[in-house]
């Protein structure tokens, strides 16, 4: 016998007075007023204000990490300095086991898998930080510098990049490192280094920009990631390379770089299927270095950078949420 | 739209929360920030504010320019003069960032 449940549906609660704002998602009916209502988490608009500045001003470093919780290491000069953000400042920590320039880094504060790079001379060294100690790890298949990285400590793709010595110039092959070793992947589908990333896994990842060589040298192309082979989708707004990214596959962000030749504040918002410019930097700067592990393109943080000279700025990248209740409209 | 220049050193994030530029200001006027620490803010009160604000040295568009200028050329030259032997162009890149370009303030 069919029950009650079953043949009319669930139904909401009546009430004379608003829900409690933690009850995001929560339909209920206004039986004084008449109104059907929903418990909605609203999204403002979203800007970037300062950071606290790193003790060293650099260019060219890896980043990693979140917004409260980010991670910075080397830079330009085969810089071996490494630095801690704690959403407020920098603080630094031990240094990296070969001070590299264009070291490119994925992970958490407490768990980050860096390679590449210059050190002098093109590398495939790799190191690891658990939150207090950078070691060695086994190196990349391919020495190069600028790869755009996304991932956990035990689960990355590093892709792209560049190496001088080799032909071509810039590279499409990936990467993938399991926590102990890289093991190539397919290839994207464009050669590019100094190029912007976003993904919290090796299995979903999107990378965006870079350089591509010849004049000018930028790409608006954007490829994401799905675990097996790259797939190309809708490209940035404005091409731009030595960019940085945070977010996922679905939800990311773009932001600085170079225009190639000329400076960029500019941010890209990424939902998955299209780029929408919005709140630009307030210092323009390329080279730049971002937090990595960022759950969706609504908070972020950004530093470091080349303007004319190292920058030591930090900006953080908020979009604030308001929880209200909605009367539901036809 | 008009501008105001001023130059003030950026101090990031203090201890207590407070920001050089906080995201009220943001949504409240333009602000660019440029070689020598010179800020270009809109001209209106918002912008007046945060110049007042941080006590920031008022400039006219041509001496916050000068200054601009004037870091950027001597960067040029240091990166002009600054080569190793044997080392290509991309490799100079690589080390050094690419050479600065000319900025022209709004």
């Amino acid at each position: 016998m069919a029950e009650y449940k079953a043949i009319h549906g669930f139904t909401v609660q009546n009430r004379t007075s608003d829900t409690n704002p933690l009850n995001i998602g929560q339909v209920y009916y206004r039986s004084d007023t008449g109104d059907m209502k929903v418990t909605l988490n609203v999204l403002g608009t979203g800007s970037w204000a300062s950071g606290g500045n790193l003790t060293t001003a650099r260019y060219s470093l890896g980043g990693s990490g979140t917004q409260t919780a980010a991670l910075a290491a080397g830079g330009n000069g085969n810089l071996d300095k490494s630095e801690e953000y704690n959403g407020t400042s920098w603080s630094e920590g031990n240094e990296l086991v070969t001070g590299t320039t264009w070291f490119t880094m994925t992970g958490t504060q407490t768990a980050t898998i860096g390679a590449g790079g210059f050190a002098p001379g093109i590398t495939a060294n790799a190191q690891a930080y658990d939150g207090t100690t950078w070691s060695e790890t086994n190196d990349l298949n391919l020495a190069r510098y600028g790869m755009g990285a996304f991932g956990i400590s035990t689960s990355a793709i590093f892709a792209g990049g560049a190496n001088p010595a080799t032909s071509p110039e810039r590279r499409a092959e990936a990467e993938e490192w399991n926590g102990t070793s890289f093991t190539e992947v397919a290839d994207l589908n464009q050669v590019k280094n100094v190029l912007g990333r976003a993904g919290v896994t090796g299995t979903a990842g999107l990378v965006f920009g870079g350089s591509i060589g010849g004049t000018p040298p930028a790409t608006a192309n954007t490829e994401t990631w799905n675990g097996t082979c790259w797939t190309e989708v809708a490209n940035l707004n404005s091409a731009r390379e030595t960019l940085t990214g945070n977010g996922t596959s679905t939800l990311a962000l773009a932001t600085g770089g170079s225009l190639g030749p000329g400076l960029s504040a500019l941010n890209e918002s990424w939902d998955g299927t299209s780029w929408t410019e919005i709140a630009d930097l307030s210092v323009a700067r390329m080279n730049i270095a971002g937090s990595t592990f960022n759950s969706g393109n609504t908070a972020a943080v950004v530093f470091s950078g080349l303007t004319s000279t190292a920058v030591a700025n930090t900006e953080e990248f908020t979009v604030p949420e308001t929880v209200t209740n909605t009367t539901i409209t036809d | 739209m008009d501008y105001k220049y001023s130059v003030k050193e950026n101090w990031g994030k203090k201890e207590n929360g407070d920001q050089f530029i906080k995201h009220e200001d943001r949504l409240k006027f333009h602000i660019e920030g440029h070689p020598g620490n010179v800020w270009v803010t809109e001209d209106n009160v918002h912008g007046g504010r945060w110049i007042a604000r941080h006590s920031a040295v008022v400039k006219t568009k041509s001496q916050a320019q000068t200054i601009v200028t004037d870091i950027i050329d001597a960067v040029k030259d240091t990166w002009n003069n600054d080569n190793v032997d044997g080392e290509t162009s991309a490799e100079k890149i690589l080390r050094l960032g690419t050479k600065p370009t000319d900025i022209t303030l709004p």
